[in-house]
């Protein structure tokens, strides 16, 4: 049964490569990080399926990791353009 | 082997009609029902899983994925075609977590009950609590930096 995971796969690539118009001709910097942060978080799903795809469930932990990794830098990104600076005293 | 394929079947049936006609409010259920009917479907789930009926659960894992890929389509094509930023992170920031979320789901209904479903569960737990808050936060930011919303007879932003 490797015939679905492919299919979603190809799927997901696909709205990867849509959401990447968004990102590179977008109007502003929020839009450009709206559509980074889609893009981050259909990659955690992405290495889910490529692991199914190859017989190889454990990438799941890459997944996990990458994840993790995706939110603190979105929302690192959003207090920077909020505030102006990272640091408040 | 056949009377416990009739009866997870019938369990998973019952509960995603019961399910389906509370939130179309097609009858008056309150939340109570569906409750019940949300237990009902996920008991069929873990029966036909943890007895090793390899077509119901591919079956249902096949269905899983498909309803997360309706979802995921639908988000992009709310981010390519919406005229702001505001409606666009409206579209992507349910859609993409629900069909993200069926696929995770579907993936751990093909796993059966084993380690990897248990940290599939955890992407997924994780999920639901950051790519909300991911979304509030870029339009907090968006919102206290002075970016006009979209009214209707402007140009597209």
């Amino acid at each position: 049964m490797i015939i679905p995971f492919l299919v979603i796969g190809i799927i997901i690539a696909c709205t990867i490569l849509i959401s990447a118009y968004r990102m590179i001709f977008g109007p502003g910097t929020f839009n450009r990080i709206a559509a980074a942060n889609v893009i981050g978080t259909k990659a955690i799903v992405l290495l889910i399926i490529v692991g199914y795809i190859i017989e190889r469930p454990h990438f799941v932990d890459i997944a996990l990791m990458y994840a993790v990794l995706s939110f603190v830098g979105t929302i690192i990104f959003a207090k920077y353009l909020e505030r102006g600076e990272l640091c408040s005293p | 082997m056949l009377t416990v394929d009739i009866v997870a079947i019938g369990l998973m049936a019952v509960g995603a009609f019961v399910m389906l006609t509370g939130m179309l409010n097609i009858m008056k259920f309150r939340d109570f029902y569906i409750g019940i009917a949300g237990i009902t479907f996920i008991i069929g789930v873990i029966l036909a899983v943890a007895l090793g009926r390899r077509g119901i659960v591919d079956t249902l894992a096949v269905l899983f994925l498909a309803a997360g890929a309706f979802f995921i389509i639908t988000g992009v094509i709310g981010l390519l075609k919406f005229p702001d930023f505001y409606t666009r992170l409206h579209a992507t920031g349910k859609c993409d977590t629900v069909g993200q979320i069926f696929i995770v789901v579907g993936c751990m209904i093909y796993s059966g009950l084993s380690l990897i479903s248990v940290k599939l569960f955890f992407v997924a737990a994780f999920y639901l609590l950051a790519y909300p808050s991911a979304t509030h936060a870029i339009m907090k930011a968006a919102y206290a930096t002075g970016l006009k919303p979209w009214k209707k007879g402007d140009p597209r932003m």
